[in-house]
């Protein structure tokens, strides 16, 4: 159970954290570095944690396995101890062996994965696209047409990626529709991408705005502050130009 | 014999756990003992990979401490590091005893920092990109390139179909948009797609026959 007064420690922390990370669009500074690295560490930590749960879940916890006396989920929990060996110069070696066995295993995930789910998926779906059949030529524009283009985007697209020959000719002249298809691509890319930061910008400003405690504490009655904090190690910056931080 | 444990070894190891996954997923249907085996595999990498990311977090806390040990480049920082690895993994610990299933992320006081400091954090830390991106999009507007320009105006198109002001302007906008993502995006993300799968199993395949061997760590150790 959390105590509820945790909120109120919540609400001044991400208040001094935002405003501190947001000076950093100013000028990099002592308080937005701090910041950061105070999240590497969380973030170390919680990629852990992550990672945990998800093997406790699996080898542990779950149906039929070590909980439940199938001693076989033992043996990678054994395997995962020669990892510590990285800090051994002698027997840095016996490090590689867990290594060299999630590297098979992934190496064969991805065989397997990407071919059928980012290969065959995509040229299969591609195959699939109509361009005869009712409807398929009516309206504006026509799903044929759309059909028509995709075709040729991916087919021209994919020319680019193709280095065997050199660009010239026809092939030049593929590689040059691909790079502007390619070119759409990462402006939609684009566009996705700002309106995703801005959406978690607002989100900032909103926890700014409209977070409280208890009808006494508003977190904006702290914006102020946070800000001549900012203002204030940069004054102390100023004064002593020739320290690194 | 050396050279065969410190190297050969790991690399044959490679090869046969890549090879094992590929045919018990091609020769084997689900349900046979052969395809079952590739559950019992891709579940031990979970757990591998959990001590893999303990090595990490040593190696982060080694890092930082002997920066500040030694008044280092940004010394001084390395103690913010060293100060939310420590709180964070004593909380988790906490969570670790105390969960009834011993669930380190799932427990309640971590699920809270989790989700009021440091979600707080990487809200901002990854809104800052907002900025950037308008100083980006100014550069690449300087190229005066055609290819520039197709990105540019795309991104734009994007931008005003898809937030509300875009449609109070002009009702096409958003028709104009969801076309942009649905056709020529499409077309360009297939590409990037099977460009992607190509590129990773030719790096699959490079890594289980030992001509990529990066991942092994140094030569001489």
């Amino acid at each position: 159970m959390i105590p509820p007064e945790l909120d109120l420690f919540a609400a001044i922390f991400g208040v001094f954290a935002t405003i501190f990370i947001y000076s950093f669009l100013w000028k990099e500074n002592p308080l937005s570095r701090a910041v950061e690295h105070l999240f590497i560490g969380l973030a170390a930590v919680f990629t852990l944690a992550f990672m945990y749960d998800a093997a406790l879940t699996q080898g542990v916890w779950g149906t039929a396995r070590l909980y439940e006396g199938n001693l076989i989920w033992a043996i990678p929990i054994l395997i995962s101890l020669m990892y510590f060996f990285f800090f051994s110069k002698k027997y840095f070696y016996l490090y590689r062996y867990p290594v060299s066995i999630v590297a098979g295993i992934m190496a064969g995930m991805m065989i397997t994965g990407m071919i059928q789910s980012n290969f065959l998926v995509q040229i299969q779906s591609t195959a699939q696209l109509p361009l005869v059949g009712a409807g398929v030529w009516e309206g504006w524009p026509p799903p044929g047409l759309d059909s028509i283009i995709i075709i040729i985007g991916i087919i021209t697209a994919l020319s680019f990626f193709f280095f065997t020959w050199e660009h010239t000719g026809i092939l030049g002249v593929s590689t040059k529709i691909g790079r502007y298809f390619l070119m759409a691509t990462f402006g939609a890319a684009y566009g996705g991408t700002v309106m995703a930061r801005m959406s978690l910008f607002i989100g900032r400003l909103r926890f700014l705005y409209e977070t409280s405690y208890s009808d006494w504490f508003w977190a904006w009655y702290l914006v102020p502050i946070a800000v001549l904090c900012v203002v204030g190690v940069a004054l102390w910056q100023r004064s002593k130009p020739q320290a690194e931080d | 014999m050396s050279l065969v444990i410190k190297r050969y070894i790991p690399l044959v190891i490679t090869f046969l756990m890549g090879i094992i996954m590929v045919i018990a997923t091609y020769f084997f249907a689900p349900g046979t003992p052969a395809r079952d085996a590739t559950a019992l595999l891709t579940g031990s990498v979970d757990i591998l990979v959990v001590m893999a990311g303990v090595i990490g977090l040593i190696v982060l806390i080694r890092h930082h401490s002997v920066n500040i040990s030694k008044r280092g480049r940004f010394w001084k920082y390395s103690i913010f590091t060293i100060i939310g690895v420590i709180l964070y993994l004593i909380i988790g610990l906490y969570g670790v005893a105390t969960h009834p299933q011993h669930l380190m992320y799932a427990s309640d006081l971590f699920a809270w920092v989790y989700n009021n400091i440091y979600v707080s954090m990487d809200m901002t830390i990854f809104s800052l990109l907002a900025f950037f991106i308008a100083s980006a999009a100014y550069r690449a507007f300087r190229l005066r390139s055609l290819e520039a320009s197709i990105l540019l105006i795309v991104g734009a198109l994007m931008l005003l179909g898809r937030a509300p002001v875009g449609g109070a302007i002009w009702e096409g906008l958003p028709t104009i948009a969801t076309w942009l993502l649905n056709v020529p995006n499409t077309a360009g993300n297939r590409a990037i797609t099977i460009g992607i799968a190509i590129g990773a199993i030719l790096l699959a395949i490079r890594q289980l026959m030992g001509i990529e061997r990066g991942y092994l760590g140094p030569e001489q150790q």
